[in-house]
């Protein structure tokens, strides 16, 4: 382990070793999420990127003790958290951490809200849960929450329901829900996806504005480099259940080492590339249940050896800080053409 | 909101004038199918009878007028003389009828809650386990097995076999034990099973796994962001069982010989006292646009969404 | 400002034949039985359902007592209310002197209508009519079939007998008969008359849906039931039956119309709807551009895509079709003796119970059949739904 990692380390306020997450499902059992090792320190904006099905959401959700079982399971690992190993917590313990020391907001706004609740309620019951605060202290509390994600005037829309607001201002009340309580931590699980493309940049922002001042951590869960590019200060890239690539955003973008984050950064469509043709990763996702003996992105990769399909890689450390699973010499890739320039 | 559901009262009072005067005509028009009138030709009926019968629905007059007039007179409360209980009126009867009927109707519709929604929300809770499948099995049992053959069981079981109630009758809640749960079981069963499904349905929703990340305790969960919406299809099935209970009363009536309005419509509709049958069916018809006037107007004020009127 | 990707031709038809080949799937149908034929509950269902209209379809082949013979005598000929046995009997029929088998009773008919001179009206009852009330032709010859079969001999009373000394197993088949015919002839009026209704207010919509679709508000918010036990008390009048009996309308066949004429609005509303959403498919335009007519488009194009959802919602309306039939029976106001349905014998059963005695063999063997066939129908009924519409599927 080196120099850097182990400061990392003193400030880590999250740390995710060897988590593994299994799902059982009609057609056999997948695994989600495979030897999956990151830590988060106190204030920084960590990006998990990654395609549907990369694991990315099962992990947060198996961290939070939030993973839906039967179906699915955590099979080891740890998430220290605050001294705490959140997955060996017993439920009552993980209440009283969910909320108030970690965060979350969901994908989806149209769905996340209680329609049969007022906006108002859902959000005083945060603080009247974790502070055992009066049913007046916490009506102002979250009419002050309300006031600073821009839901003015707050004291006239407390008591609507969430059918009477737009996605873009319940998607606002989630972040609000998140950060009521000042939490260390903060996941925000594709925050934007299922918002208008105006309104997403206006959401990243307050989440990160919020954090910021907050001094909040936030682990931010996108499929969308555009977000990790402006708003990230490291980035953890993720492919069927593994992490291939950790890296810092300006050494991920400059210099990308993983075929497959070279493969997601050329499908970025370029405005101004001269030639333009959307480019797509060639190939089919993985098959979960039935994942090929090496490196699942083997069968899709230009650059293959023939030790790919025999042997899983491990994160190695590179050059400047970036951690790569993978087999093939970067030197070697980087002779090559970078796809997006043809 | 409050004046909107006036309006939406007030619509609703309009529409089941309409459908009691639906029920009215076609109920009048069918008893004018008995050839010479329903007064006629019954022999059972003593000469004193029909000519006060004959008075009282004016049979004199041509078949308009006698329409008009029966209809102010039934619009005013008055159902007029039983037809082959003398010196008795429709309304004296089903008076003390509807006193039976309505204690043992209120019985069974609070048992069939309070049975049907603990019983579904556990299960719902212990998805999957033995708890759960036995609920199920009950439950689809109780769906099945009619409420007629389930009394006649109970009757075997419970007054012969471990003699704790008795047969029938009417005057002890003793009595009205056995009725009432045989009346409730089938809805019972059925609210049960539209919880369990209400409550899998709500329990897999995204605000449940934003209420649990937000690090609310499992009761509060259950108790104030499930249950709600989980009662909507039960609420909304609320009127269908009232329309059941009132159906299989008339049955149950019979078999623990309760005198309810049940028992005197039957026994009315065996014995063609028209009158009574008439003035039976109209009640019940009353009856039941309340009931739906009630739950739609809880419908309303469960769900936020629903907008009045729609 | 971006292209399509291009397919390389010359490589690509070879390749995605043999991947349509290979990703032919199984068709909807054959899919939807795999999935029945997994589902046990659904399967076991269906077979006892077969078996039960089987038993139903042939109960005058079945070596069984006379359903409403009664044995009032003293002594052997004394039959009221015995216990299910073991011990088998035969059939017999009260003659001039004392009981006689039923094949000497008939051999004693047939002589008598050879011996009566041609033309000479035969005052004598023909021997099936006073053990069986009203066989069909095809009855007939199936009676004759089992005597052909069984001689004289018949099953023991395996369910007991009632309080007129009745076979109740015996009752139990031909009642099943009736209450099975019920369900599914009343069944078939509300499927027609639904399907159709739902389909042309669907098909046309606007202003003819509109005001279809209120009369069907209208009429279910009237509680059917009791205005049908009003009609029935109307219809029980001896001059008004006596004026249908005329024209040739039994009762029955009125309780079918009328369970039928209540029963077809759940139907009509779940086809409009269906309709609705398949009206302007593409195969429906390509039909009209076609120059197919709104009856051909109606029967050929949308009523075939409707099977599925009919038959799940027609399954799941027998159940209380049949159950409302015996509800009617029981009071006394649906199928009338000498005519048996489950709903009389249930009836039957708590009449004999007193303060005394309780014969359980009279509620237990009619609750029994009656309990089962609408537990079977409403697992076929899940069973189906789950099958043909998985989406429809509940938790």
């Amino acid at each position: 382990m080196t120099v850097e990692r182990n400061n990392l380390k003193q400030n880590t306020i999250l740390q995710v070793a060897d988590l593994q997450v299994e799902f059982r499902t009609q057609y056999g059992v997948l695994t989600a999420v495979n030897d999956v090792t990151f830590q988060v320190s106190a204030g920084e904006t960590l990006a998990i990127v990654g395609e549907s099905g990369s694991g990315k959401s099962a992990t947060q959700l198996a961290i939070l003790g939030l993973l839906p079982t039967p179906p699915g399971r955590v099979v080891r690992g740890r998430a220290m958290f605050g001294g705490e190993d959140l997955l060996t917590l017993s439920e009552r313990r993980l209440q009283d951490i969910r909320g108030r020391q970690i965060g979350m907001v969901f994908q989806d706004p149209m769905t996340a809200l209680n329609p049969f609740l007022t906006i108002g309620t859902q959000l005083a019951e945060m603080p009247r849960r974790h502070f055992g605060s009066s049913s007046h202290d916490s009506r102002e509390q979250a009419l002050a929450m309300l006031e600073r994600v821009g839901i003015v005037p707050a004291v006239k829309r407390f008591d609507d329901y969430p059918h009477q607001f737009s996605g873009g201002m319940r998607q606002r009340v989630l972040v609000a829900m998140a950060l009521i309580c000042r939490p260390q931590l903060v996941i925000a699980d594709e925050p934007t996806t299922a918002l208008d493309v105006s309104i997403q940049a206006q959401i990243l922002d307050l989440i990160q504005e919020l954090a910021v001042r907050e001094g909040t951590a936030v682990v931010m869960i996108t499929h969308n480099l555009g977000v990790v590019a402006s708003r990230c200060q490291r980035v953890v890239v993720m492919y069927a259940g593994r992490i291939v690539e950790m890296a810092s955003v300006q050494e991920l973008f400059s210099n990308p080492r993983h075929p497959y984050t070279r493969a997601l950064l050329a499908s970025i469509p370029r405005v101004d590339a001269v030639k333009s043709r959307l480019v797509a990763i060639e190939g089919q996702p993985p098959d979960l249940v039935s994942l090929p003996p090496g490196c699942a992105f083997a069968p899709r990769c230009t650059h293959r050896i023939a030790r790919c399909s025999e042997e899983v890689p491990q994160l190695n450390l590179s050059e400047g800080g970036t951690e790569v699973a993978c087999w093939v010499d970067p030197g070697t890739i980087d002779s090559e053409n970078v796809r997006h320039e043809t | 909101m409050l004046r909107t559901l006036t309006w939406f009262v007030v619509q609703r009072v309009l529409w089941s004038c309409a459908t009691l005067w639906l029920v009215f005509t076609a109920t009048f028009f069918l008893m004018r199918l008995v050839p010479g009138g329903p007064f006629q030709l019954d022999r059972n009926v003593s000469p004193e009878i029909r000519r006060n019968l004959i008075a009282r629905f004016r049979m004199d007059l041509p078949l308009p007028q006698q329409y008009w007039e029966h209809l102010f007179r039934t619009a005013r409360g008055d159902l007029g003389p039983s037809f082959t209980i003398a010196d008795y009126s429709v309304n004296e009867i089903l008076g003390q009828g509807f006193v039976v009927s309505s204690a043992l109707g209120v019985f069974a519709l609070l048992g069939a809650l309070g049975l049907g929604v603990p019983a579904g929300v556990l299960s719902a809770a212990y998805r999957g386990r033995s708890v759960d499948r036995w609920v199920m099995l009950l439950a689809t049992l109780g769906i099945a097995v009619p409420n007629f053959v389930l009394a006649s069981l109970c009757i075997l079981v419970f007054v012969f076999v471990v003699p704790v109630f008795p047969a029938g009758g009417w005057g002890t809640w003793r009595q009205l034990v056995l009725p009432s749960a045989c009346l409730a079981a089938p809805f019972a069963a059925y609210i049960a099973r539209l919880t369990r499904t209400g409550m899998l349905e709500v329990l897999g929703q995204d605000y449940i796994r934003l209420a649990r990340a937000k690090g609310l305790r499992s009761s509060a969960i259950l108790v104030r962001h499930a249950l709600r919406g989980a009662m909507l299809p039960v609420v909304s099935y609320l009127g269908p069982t009232t329309a059941g209970i009132l159906t299989g009363s008339l049955v149950l009536e019979k078999v623990f010989a309760l005198p309810g309005m049940g028992s005197h419509f039957v026994d009315a509709a065996l014995q063609r006292d028209f009158t009574l049958a008439m003035g039976a069916v109209l009640v019940y018809t009353l009856l039941l646009s309340v009931m739906m006037l009630i739950v739609d107007i809880s419908y309303v004020l469960l769900d936020p969404r629903v907008k009045i009127g729609e | 400002m971006w292209e399509l990707p291009r397919i390389d031709e010359t490589k690509s038809y070879g390749h995605m034949l043999a991947e349509a080949r290979a990703m032919r799937g199984t068709s909807l149908s054959r899919d939807a039985w795999t999935r029945l034929r997994r589902n046990r509950a659904a399967w076991i269902s269906a077979m006892f359902l077969l078996c039960l209209s089987v038993l139903a379809v042939l109960t005058p082949l079945l070596p069984l007592d006379s359903p409403q013979r009664q044995y009032l005598g003293s002594g052997a000929a004394n039959r009221q209310l015995l216990p299910p046995s073991w011990k088998g009997g035969r059939i017999e029929i009260d003659g001039p002197g004392g009981t006689i088998p039923l094949s000497v009773a008939l051999r004693r008919y047939d002589e008598l209508l050879r011996h009566s001179t041609v033309g000479a009206k035969v005052e004598v009852m023909h021997p099936f009519l006073r053990l069986w009330h009203d066989l069909r032709p095809v009855d007939y010859v199936l009676v004759r079939c089992r005597l052909r079969c069984f001689g004289d001999w018949c099953l023991p009373s395996w369910c007991g007998t009632d309080q007129l000394g009745r076979d109740v197993l015996s009752r139990l088949l031909w009642g099943t008969r009736v209450s099975l015919s019920v369900g599914a002839i009343a069944g078939c009026v509300s499927l027609v008359i639904g399907v159709f209704y739902g389909a042309i207010a669907g098909y046309f919509g606007g202003f003819v849906d509109a005001m279809m679709m209120r009369f069907v508000d209208v009429l279910s918010s009237i509680p059917f039931i009791f205005v049908v036990i009003f009609a029935i008390t109307v219809l029980g009048k001896e001059e008004i039956r006596a004026e249908l009996q005329r024209h040739g309308i039994e009762r029955i066949a009125i309780f079918y119309l009328l369970i039928g004429a209540i029963y077809w609005l759940t139907m009509a509303r779940v086809v409009r709807g269906q309709v609705i959403s398949l009206r302007n498919e593409p195969f429906v335009e390509a039909a009209r551009v076609l120059g197919a007519g709104h009856v051909r488009i109606i029967l050929f194009h949308l009523l075939p895509n409707l099977i599925s959802i009919v038959i799940v919602y027609l399954t799941l309306m027998i159940p209380s079709i049949i159950l409302f039939e015996a509800f009617l029976s029981f009071l006394g106001l649906g199928v009338e003796p000498p005519n048996v349905s489950w709903g009389i014998l249930a009836n039957d059963g708590i009449q004999a119970i007193t303060p005394l005695r309780s014969y359980w063999w009279l509620v237990f063997f009619p609750g029994l059949t009656l309990s089962m066939t609408l537990l079977a129908l409403n697992f076929l009924g899940d069973g189906l739904r789950d099958a043909l519409d998985p989406r429809l599927r509940q938790h």
